[in-house]
């Protein structure tokens, strides 16, 4: 057992990165099919595998053409994020708004107007509540038809939230009407995806690999997307926190 | 038993220090306009060439290369061209990016989503590309990086008893023979150089990317775009017989040579 590891060792060492290996630069050069300069390089190329896989992988991601069967999951991904753009990405979003506010609040003429606006709105809202009557409910709201019922458009969520003592056993949430089948997706604070996983039913059991990724002390936010049968978004759930290992925390003195 | 986290270093770190400083902005912005000046547009008409602040208005951002679109995303940062500018530079690589993302996912929904994480981190780490390799290349880097996690990280990676199979069935390189105590380094290298004589280049690139980096077998497939009717796993079972006899050479070489050293005594 000692020499199989051993063994596995060597071959996993053999394929890894060393000192040797070439620059990005270096592989940059071998994919536009330029020759090294330096018979080192040269030669470190044709023995490392590393390298090999590098310089593969490297030819793979420049060369744009998708293979024959998935071209059209290609075009629509190209065309999502074409649609989403770069300044959809919340990094982006923020800094636009923050750029817009500090040149527009640069300019004191500015600060000015936006207090005369605020001025007029509060007398104009002020005029209205005074020279209104105060709003009725119309017969047909005070009559409620008993057959129309007013769906909520959210899931609810039971559970898990808060802080928590223990790993929970299960993810819950009320099962929405006419829901063929749930995503669930559980992110870090900063929206990083941690784990996702759909299922057939408003619940879902932490299996093992999901306590994988779960550790102590460490908010996680977890969200519910109900599906229709085409796999289409019904309804969505709000963002619920939660962390494990907070709670009645046990504490041992060692002597 | 849960598959072991590779320790291989990752080949190319990507820098996330976003405060360039000022000479390697100036140099970055040379070699943009370097770019700029060596690119077909210009090449091809020399007169323009000439006058290269001239011609810059006039120019469409098709025309640009990536190194001169971010050279004037920078000296035009905040303005609605620096956005233009961004969005062609993205839109250049979408295809690349899609394609690679649905190499590691498999469905597009999840591939889209990885794509737009890469490009975000792209757009966030922008500030650190310093413009000593192509943006592609840099690119290629961040993508790299953030799949071959985020297959580790959504436990894909392949298990450990699949690993094993293979693995421990590969001639053992240490046991009964004068080697046994070959240092690691050595063992490395001697291992290194049987794959090298013993594989092709595609077995050796399967071989690495399944064992070292983790990655499930149709991943590789697709990640390698392989045609063949069993893909990665057709490799990967050719390399293990080859490897198996190739030791099995080796051993008996060196076998003989320590017998022919006792019998010289």
């Amino acid at each position: 057992m000692a020499d199989n590891f051993k063994s596995r060792e060597a071959w996993r060492a053999a394929m890894s990165t060393t000192g040797d290996c070439l620059s990005v630069n270096d592989l940059e050069r071998l994919a536009e099919n330029v020759p090294l300069p330096d018979k080192k390089s040269n030669a470190h190329l044709a023995e490392c595998p590393r390298c090999q896989t590098e310089l593969a992988l490297l030819r793979n991601f420049e060369s744009a053409t998708p293979a024959h069967d998935e071209g059209a999951a290609v075009a629509w991904i190209a065309a999502q994020l074409g649609r989403k753009s770069i300044k959809s990405s919340p990094q982006t979003a923020a800094i636009g708004r923050l750029a817009f506010w500090h040149s527009f609040f640069r300019s004191s003429y500015a600060i000015a107007a936006v207090a005369v606006t605020l001025i007029m709105i509060f007398g104009v809202s002020l005029y209205i509540s005074e020279h209104q009557p105060a709003p009725q409910l119309s017969a047909e709201l005070n009559t409620p038809n008993p057959h129309e019922i007013m769906r909520s458009q959210s899931v609810r969520l039971i559970g898990p939230s808060g802080d928590l003592n223990a790993l929970p056993e299960s993810f819950r949430w009320e099962a929405y009407p006419g829901t063929n089948s749930y995503r669930v997706e559980l992110t870090e604070v900063d929206g990083t995806m941690v784990r996702k996983e759909t299922v057939d039913q408003n619940v879902l059991s932490v299996k093992p690999e999901w306590k994988s990724v779960l550790h102590n002390g460490k908010p996680y936010i977890w969200q519910v997307t109900a599906l229709d049968a085409s796999g289409n978004a019904v309804a969505t759930s709000s963002h619920e926190r939660f962390r494990i290992g907070t709670l009645n925390k046990t504490v041992t003195v060692y002597k | 038993m849960a598959a072991q986290p590779s320790t291989a270093p990752q080949l190319y770190p990507v820098q996330t220090d976003c405060t360039a400083d000022r000479s390697d902005e100036k140099r970055c912005i040379r070699s943009g306009q370097q770019a700029l000046a060596s690119s077909p547009s210009t090449a091809s008409v020399p007169e323009r060439a000439s006058s290269s602040i001239a011609i810059i208005p006039v120019m469409q951002w098709e025309d640009l290369s990536d190194e001169a679109l971010i050279t004037k995303y920078r000296s035009e940062a905040g303005g609605s061209a620096a956005e233009q500018c961004l969005n062609e530079l993205f839109r250049r690589h979408h295809t690349k990016v899609a394609r690679w993302c649905l190499g590691f996912t498999g469905d597009r929904e999840s591939a889209a989503d990885l794509a737009q994480e890469i490009c975000a981190k792209a757009y966030q780490n922008l500030p650190s590309f310093k413009g000593q390799s192509k943006f592609s290349t840099w690119l290629f880097s961040i993508a790299r990086n953030h799949c071959l996690n985020a297959v580790r990280a959504r436990g894909n990676a392949p298990a450990m008893t699949s690993e094993e199979e293979v693995v421990d069935a590969l001639p053992d390189l240490g046991s009964h023979d004068p080697l046994a105590s070959l240092e690691r380094q050595q063992s490395a290298s001697l291992a290194r150089q049987i794959m090298n004589e013993a594989l092709g280049e595609t077995e050796k690139v399967v071989f690495t990317l399944h064992f070292s980096e983790e990655l499930p077998l149709d991943v590789i497939t697709r990640v390698l775009k392989l045609e063949n009717a069993s893909g990665a796993k057709a490799y990967l079972v050719s390399a293990k017989r080859k490897l198996e006899k190739a030791v099995t050479r080796w051993k008996a070489r060196a076998h003989g040579a320590v017998e022919g050293e006792n019998n010289g005594r």
